[in-house]
């Protein structure tokens, strides 16, 4: 019981650094560790980008995999999350960059029942599971819309609740740039959502 | 700025960001909230801009499929063990470092295309006509014989036509055959008929 109490004690305190630096000896139980700190925060996140959730949790797993392939980089990370966060932007908007070079429709797409358009839908889809709910489809249908540089900003500030220096950090760009492009990235979805739903409908309290 | 009056509409748009994200200073801030308190359109705007941030922060959050850690682990177990391979791990290396191996050959690439235009740059790839006053610059040389014409001359010389020579011609020994229309053979050295 001792043990399995400072085990856990130590799960939850240990940095990611010195995970980093058990990884060089590929200590995957330390992996495993970092996985589960930050596999659902980087599904969040790539998810809102690519709007394909079979494709988002690829690029999650290959994130992973690009840290273990360059773990022994560790020192040279000053920041573990700002980095994992721009590896898995980067494959984000590569797969986006892909999807453009290849508008097709899936061979599967000739079954009414199971469409799987990677095109923007702006309509309400009332058959998705119960547990996400119809405007948070409406609202993530509108952030699918933006451009890849304005969508990447919003959600890193208002969903996933980044700093403007962080943000920055992960995009390469200047902070006064970030600024601009999550004040534009607002507006452009407040005219989106705001073209469709009444406003005191949309943001009622759910 | 005393008033929020002063405080105009375009003012605020400009403040709106800052204020969401609460880097307005105290003096503004107090400006900005007055301001939307006496123009509606600003104060809509205000409202609706926060009730947007505020339910894009409640998105219901989207978590791993259950599957997930277990295919994770399936992919780092093949990551290690392909590791071990000699050609996975040159193959890798190569993959992760190529944009270092392209620039070496890249910048030779342009330098040598560089070079190549600045040597060849000046051929002549018109041919003008030869004035009078060139012609006599051509006579003064001695290393070459001029045709008064456009007769052929012996095997061994070298046969110039006055109309399509260039001096730039004669010191790289270029020969050009033929009246205006005619070809250019570019050499570094003379051929000799």
């Amino acid at each position: 019981m001792m043990t399995a109490t400072i085990m856990a004690i130590d799960k939850e305190n240990i940095s990611d650094q010195d995970i980093l630096f058990r990884l060089v000896d590929e200590d995957v139980d330390s992996f495993n560790i970092l996985v589960d700190r930050y596999k659902n925060r980087l599904i969040n996140f790539v998810y809102r980008f690519v709007k394909d959730f079979d494709v988002a949790e690829d690029i999650v797993q290959e994130t992973f995999l690009r840290v273990f392939r360059h773990r022994h980089n560790y020192k040279a990370i000053a920041n573990f999350s700002t980095w994992i966060f721009t590896i898995a932007g980067n494959l984000a908007k590569s797969e986006l960059r892909r999807r453009k070079r290849w508008r097709f429709l899936s061979v599967d797409a000739v079954n009414e029942d199971e469409k799987k358009f990677d095109l923007p839908d702006d309509g309400i889809q009332p058959d998705r599971a119960a547990s996400v709910s119809i405007l948070d489809e409406h609202i993530q249908a509108a952030i699918t819309t933006l451009q890849s540089k304005y969508r990447e900003a919003l959600i890193l500030r208002d969903i996933e609740g980044m700093s403007y220096k962080q943000i920055a950090d992960i995009t390469g760009v200047p902070v006064g740039t970030v600024k601009s492009r999550v004040n534009r990235a607002r507006k452009k979805l407040q005219k989106k959502l705001a073209g469709h739903t009444p406003q005191d409908e949309l943001f009622q309290e759910q | 700025m005393n008033t929020a009056k002063e405080f105009s509409c375009s003012m605020f748009h400009e403040s709106l960001r800052a204020f969401i994200d609460d880097e307005l200073p105290v003096n503004i801030r107090s400006l900005f909230l007055e301001h939307a308190s006496v123009c509606t359109m600003c104060g809509r705007e205000l409202q609706s801009m926060q009730s947007m941030i505020q339910r894009l922060r409640k998105l219901s959050p989207v978590t791993v499929s259950p599957e997930f850690d277990f295919s994770m682990k399936l992919r780092i177990r093949r990551e290690q063990q392909s590791l071990r391979n000699p050609l996975y791990q040159f193959r890798h290396a190569v993959r992760d470092n190529i944009g270092r191996l392209l620039v070496v050959p890249a910048a030779a690439a342009v330098i040598l295309t560089g070079f190549l235009y600045l040597y060849t740059g000046s051929t002549v790839d018109t041919l003008p006509g030869l004035p009078s006053a060139v012609v006599e610059e051509f006579a003064a040389n001695e290393s070459v014989e001029l045709a008064a014409d456009t007769e052929e001359r012996e095997i061994g010389q070298v046969r110039y036509v006055l109309e399509t020579a260039t001096p730039g011609d004669i010191e790289r020994g270029l020969i050009v055959t033929g009246t205006a229309g005619a070809a250019l053979y570019p050499a570094l050295t003379p051929i000799s008929f």
